[in-house]
């Protein structure tokens, strides 16, 4: 990928000085980067599969090629991340069956099985993934998400979902805390959710809303509203906002 | 139009321009073969025909429909009407009229359907318009019509012909079935579901039930109350749906006021778009200042390379991951 981009990048100064010839490939590239949008080959192969995120613009995607390179270099490095950007992904549903597969293998003494094991989450009381001082013991804290028709409200102990401020659509998710468990453990865990019960929050990569890019649904804490008031009201999480 | 009607329609065109009737053509975007003729033919007839004749050509939009044959034409277009107002006044105009209102007349069940059939036509009004907020809205777009409508008002009316009231059924055949058909995700069909187990309820024939939120954040225009309407003139539902404020509150859609700033953010931005649509590429020749396209590109090009992360090799990052574990620790599958 890293290769792709610059390799593009210098033919396309090779080709406005006449070294190269210019292909309909460079020349479109060309027209992308002089409006500030992303060059088609970037975001997308030849064959139609996508290739990286998808940003409305030239900067904003490639300050997240980045941050991207920024948590991969680390983490190869030995520096496991505390907490993971969501969006430093390039297939965030497949990070999260992988963590499940890890929680699972920690408990092969006691027979789990893959299929038998659900996703669990709960907002921790971190804002920025900074105030993270160490991993959890299972699953993963992730970071980066963005909430579209609510807002997280903080309490002492925990939090609840709550209204959006007037004139903030957008707000941000504290560090939120991902792991697995088998459904005996999710019974246990009901209580938490009373008296309304959870409700199941889409997880979406971009503010576009298709199944395709649904990464997995949250289990949200909802003190003062039953469930079906965040349903009517279009709530849901994203990776990036956009 | 289509199906071999053209020669027809050509036959009907030049006996109505001797005799000074009228033709009325439809579904011409099916044959578009003819309209690209019509533009010639008509002049051709231009000075020779009868001062009553009069053509009419009805289409949906299309894109290759010839643009000469619009131009001299007079247009006139017709939408599905936007907000509440015009979406429920329609229903009641349209859909149910005086002889629907009545199909159902034993004193035991007459108010149950009246109040049943207002409250389908504004959850297909609320469905309808709430598309407008995007995303927030609804996963994809759905064009509901007047047929789902139709459908789940034909279904009520046999249900309760059969005899008592099933409110599961009922439910289900609007939010699964009728309405349902149309959506294809899964947390979509979750929304409508939702609107149904708030909205087609018994509570929904007590008096005093409202549509209005319980709580409000932001008040609704007018204070108005969207009530369930019953009364045995149809003529008073349309009259009850003029009623209805001009704004919609996002709130009476369950969403938050904020949701309008997402709409209109929405429409902005297709404006603007499509204003830049519009705007030549070369930057301005005068000034002597202005820098071409080529340079522009060639420093931008200059800066990103500057910028880029290293590459990854390839045998460095598989030491490294197997220094982490290796592959078969599930998540350093992510590094690869």
């Amino acid at each position: 990928m890293i290769g792709d981009v610059r390799h593009m990048l210098q033919q396309i100064r090779l080709a406005i000085k006449g070294d190269v010839v210019m292909t309909n490939e460079l020349q479109d590239a060309m027209g992308d980067i002089f409006d500030a949008r992303v060059p088609q080959p970037w975001l997308v192969t030849p064959g139609g599969d996508e290739f990286s995120w998808l940003y409305p613009t030239l900067p904003s995607w490639f300050k997240s090629l980045q941050e991207r390179d920024q948590q991969d270099r680390g983490w190869l490095e030995g520096i496991v991340p505390k907490s993971f950007w969501m969006a430093g992904f390039f297939n965030p549903q497949g990070f999260l069956t992988a963590m499940r597969q890890e929680v699972t293998r920690k408990h092969k003494a006691e027979m789990w099985a893959l299929d038998e094991v659900q996703y669990f989450n709960q907002v921790t009381p971190f804002e920025k993934p900074e105030a993270v001082k160490e991993r959890p013991d299972e699953g993963v804290y992730v970071h980066g998400l963005v909430m579209d028709g609510a807002r997280w409200q903080k309490n002492k102990t925990d939090g609840t979902l709550a209204e959006s401020m007037p004139k903030v659509p957008f707000s941000n998710l504290p560090v939120l805390h991902v792991t697995a468990m088998k459904k005996a453990g999710l019974d246990e865990r009901k209580a938490m959710f009373k008296p309304n019960g959870a409700y199941e929050c889409p997880v979406y990569r971009y503010a576009a809303r298709t199944d395709r890019y649904l990464v997995f649904m949250a289990k949200l804490v909802t003190k003062d509203h039953k469930p079906i008031h965040w349903t009517l009201r279009g709530v849901a999480l994203l990776c990036v906002n956009h | 139009m289509g199906e071999g009607q053209e020669q027809r329609a050509v036959n009907d065109i030049r006996a109505a321009s001797h005799n000074g009737t009228w033709v009325l053509l439809q579904n011409c975007e099916l044959g578009l073969g003819l309209m690209d003729e019509m533009e010639d033919m008509l002049k051709a007839m231009d000075g020779a025909v009868h001062e009553n004749f009069r053509l009419f050509i009805t289409a949906m939009p299309n894109p290759k429909f010839p643009l000469g044959l619009l131009q001299m034409s007079t247009k006139v277009t017709n939408e599905p009407p936007n907000g509440l107002r015009a979406g429920l006044v329609r229903s009641f105009t349209v859909t149910v009229d005086q002889d629907r209102l009545e199909r159902i007349d034993t004193p035991g069940q007459a108010p149950l359907w009246r109040r049943l059939l207002f409250t389908l036509c504004f959850l297909h009004s609320v469905v309808q318009e709430r598309r407008k907020f995007g995303p927030l809205g609804w996963c994809i777009p759905y064009e509901y019509n007047a047929g789902d409508l139709n459908a789940c008002i034909s279904f009520l009316e046999r249900h309760l012909y059969a005899g008592q009231i099933s409110w599961q059924t009922l439910t289900y055949m609007v939010a699964e079935a009728q309405y349902g058909g149309k959506i294809t995700d899964d947390l979509d069909r979750r929304m409508f579901a939702a609107y149904a187990t708030k909205w087609v309820t018994p509570k929904t024939l007590e008096d005093g039930f409202s549509f209005n939120p319980g709580e409000l954040i932001a008040p609704i225009p007018k204070d108005f109350n969207y009530a369930v309407m019953d009364s045995l003139d149809v003529e008073s539902y349309r009259s009850f749906g003029h009623d209805f404020p001009e704004i919609d509150s996002p709130e009476i859609f369950g969403l938050h006021p904020n949701a309008d700033l997402a709409f209109r953010k929405k429409e902005v931005k297709e404006l603007i778009d499509t204003v830049g649509e519009t705007q030549p590429r070369s930057t301005g020749g005068g000034g002597g200042k202005a820098r071409s396209m080529d340079e522009v590109v060639t420093e931008k090009c200059g800066e990103l390379l500057a910028m880029m992360p290293d590459d990854y090799v390839e045998d460095d990052y598989r030491r490294k991951i197997r220094k982490l574990g290796g592959l078969s620790q599930p998540m350093n599958i992510f590094l690869f």
